[in-house]
């Protein structure tokens, strides 16, 4: 019915065969994954390029709004193909999720020099929006 | 366990010699037994002295490695690793008009190394030994006022020309190389802070 006819609207993510995933939880944390089966109200089969073929709770699933064309419990080669068809790598690492995470990647990874130097160039930057804010300030209150 | 029996026996042979006089030494409960010779005078442990190997250090320090000093009058403060001395201790340099650390001793517990190198070519740490850092000692006669008096005054007495000869000369070949690097005088003249959400033991150096 109505339900329905929502969920086949674009805006819904289904957790169907062949959504692509991402794991937010756990060893495998920002890895994307392809959904091959679904197990139970809360598990599915997950296969991917960067992560073997596994079950996964969807608690530590989340979705993404792109697909590949795969069957129920397509193989792993079957995956990989359609994955790279669809080239879904390029597509992921273009959202803001992907991009946040390979921040928060650059962030850990800074040496003591580098997150020095950070600190430097955020001073300068929040010194001059702060010039420029003044300004506005005193344009706005005349 | 008491030595309960004793025998001489012609030709005993144990571990190390022949031996005449053995004795045994046996272990109440279990009534087993060892013999041991008698003769042989107890040879002494040996002495680590002569083996003395300096301090392992850490392998993520070497030479123009910049260390945070954790400990002591000059913690968070980033310096120059320049060599590890005699007695297993680094000497550091702030330099010291970069941070005000002067040529000092430092335990490399009391450090944490960074990734940071300063190329170290060209800087002269040969007249620096642990003989530089030794202070006055203190007076071992019973304290009367004239000997207190004048411990206090020699902890104060200040600092040496050869010291601070030395200080010059290393911190201005070492200011070149500093000032090669972009950032690298602000970095070292800045203190080591933590803040909200930095852990250690989460951060990397």
């Amino acid at each position: 019915g109505k339900l329905k006819q929502l969920r086949n609207m674009s805006h819904y993510r289904n957790v169907e065969v062949g959504r692509i995933c991402w794991i937010n939880y756990g060893e495998l944390y920002g890895k994307t994954v392809s959904v091959v089966d679904i197990l139970d109200q809360n598990r599915v089969l997950v296969d991917g390029p960067a992560v073997s073929r596994c079950q996964m709770p969807l608690r530590r699933l989340g979705l993404t709004n792109m697909k590949v064309a795969i069957q129920r419990g397509q193989r792993h080669k079957g995956v990989i193909n359609a994955w790279n068809a669809a080239k879904i790598d390029e597509q992921w690492a273009k959202t803001s999720i992907a991009r946040r995470l390979a921040r928060s990647a650059t962030r850990a990874n800074l040496s003591d020099f580098e997150r020095f130097k950070v600190g430097v160039a955020k001073r300068q930057r929040n010194a001059a929006v702060a010039v420029e804010a003044a300004k506005l300030k005193k344009q706005s209150k005349k | 366990p008491k030595a309960t029996q004793t025998r001489n026996c012609t030709m005993t042979k144990t571990k190390n010699s022949l031996s005449r006089a053995s004795v045994r030494r046996q272990f109440p409960n279990t009534g087993k037994g060892e013999w041991y010779n008698a003769d042989k005078a107890p040879t002494p442990l040996k002495s680590r002295k002569a083996n003395h190997k300096p301090t392992r250090l850490r392998s993520s320090i070497s030479p123009g490695t910049i260390l945070i000093l954790v400990a002591g009058k000059y913690r968070g403060k980033r310096v120059v690793f320049l060599k590890q001395l005699e007695s297993g201790l680094l000497l550091v340099t702030g330099p010291y008009r970069m941070n005000g650390v002067p040529l000092r001793r430092v335990n490399q517990a009391f450090v944490i190394a960074t990734s940071t190198q300063v190329d170290l070519a060209g800087v002269d740490t040969a007249g620096v030994t642990d003989a530089l850092f030794k202070g006055a000692k203190p007076s071992t006669k019973k304290s009367a006022q004239k000997d207190f008096l004048a411990a206090e005054a020699a902890e104060k007495a200040p600092v040496s020309d050869e010291k601070k000869a030395l200080q010059k000369k290393v911190d201005a070949a070492l200011a070149k190389k500093i000032k090669a690097v972009p950032s690298l005088k602000d970095y070292l003249k800045s203190a080591f802070t933590l803040s909200s959400g930095q852990y250690p033991h989460n951060l990397k150096f």
